[in-house]
């Protein structure tokens, strides 16, 4: 029960966080701060593989819901992206590498499901489009690999913490 | 972080490295600009060869230099189409209507449609 009532604020979170980066102007167009990313990394590393791509499916389906690209090009841009992300995550997670490289890899796997969903969809001049792409995921695939390692660091040394006075988060 | 771990940032380098010398090389190979006088296509220039080229019978003269393109000089009295500076992209052609003359920069096949 517990793990549900936090999945679903994961879920909240992540739905807030897609929506109020939708709103912040970038440099490389349609590249993305990637902060709901956050929340699907830690799904991974909290939970696991079920519990994190239950995630990604609502959070993409209620956001293209939300902000009304619901069925267009960005919506399949986004499955496809996030689900080369998630199984990229997913498998490196399996290998125990250090979280900001798992989060690195998924942000670059994240663009070249985009990218091929533009090949295949718009044209296969889009393939130019992606080392912009790779070099701009580089950056905000580190951010948010920090920021994650940062919140499980606080979360073990809180559940250390409440450990002791036989509580659990 | 443990040693595999820069191991992987490393290949990520490499592959993103790979990724920009690659497009880098199809980039360059499929550059022309097409000028046309009013509807047909008169002449068809390679953008990685740095060229002059006079134009109807000398009116107009185009210069091709660093891979980009632009009119330096033209018999019309605007002069607009030189004030357009250079050009290496399908959104900035350069027109010149006293003349009849327009030059857009493309790839082989169609640009990319954002939408």
């Amino acid at each position: 029960m517990r793990k549900y009532v936090n999945l679903a604020m994961l879920l909240a979170i992540s739905i807030v966080l897609s929506i109020v980066e939708s709103f912040i102007p970038t440099i490389v167009v349609g590249a993305k701060l990637g902060l709901a990313n956050i929340v699907i990394l830690l799904a991974i590393y909290m939970y696991g593989i079920k519990e994190s791509l239950l995630l990604l499916v609502l959070r993409i389906l209620i956001v293209s819901l939300l902000l009304g690209n619901f069925l267009s090009i960005p919506f399949y841009m986004s499955v496809a992206g996030g689900l080369c992300a998630l199984g990229m995550m997913i498998l490196l997670k399996f290998f125990h590498f250090h979280i900001i490289c798992v989060s690195l890899s998924g942000a670059l796997c994240h663009g070249i499901g985009q990218i091929f969903i533009a090949v295949i969809i718009i044209a296969p001049e889009a393939l130019y489009y992606y080392p912009l792409m790779a070099l701009t995921s580089l950056f905000t695939g580190f951010i948010t690999g920090f920021i994650a390692r940062q919140f499980l660091n606080i979360r073990k040394k809180a559940n250390d913490e409440e450990n002791e006075t036989g509580l659990t988060i | 972080m443990k040693k595999r771990d820069f191991i992987l940032l490393g290949f990520i380098c490499l592959f993103i490295g790979l990724i920009i010398c690659l497009t880098r090389i199809n980039n360059q190979k499929e550059r022309y600009a097409y000028v046309y006088h009013y509807d047909d296509l008169i002449m068809k220039i390679d953008l990685n060869v740095d060229k002059k080229y006079s134009i109807l019978d000398g009116e107009v003269v185009l210069l091709v230099s660093k891979g980009k393109i632009g009119v330096l000089e033209s018999d019309c009295k605007d002069h607009l189409c030189e004030d357009m500076g250079m050009t290496n992209t399908s959104g900035h052609p350069i027109i010149c209507v006293p003349n009849g003359l327009s030059i857009i920069v493309s790839g082989e096949s169609r640009d990319v449609i954002v939408g």
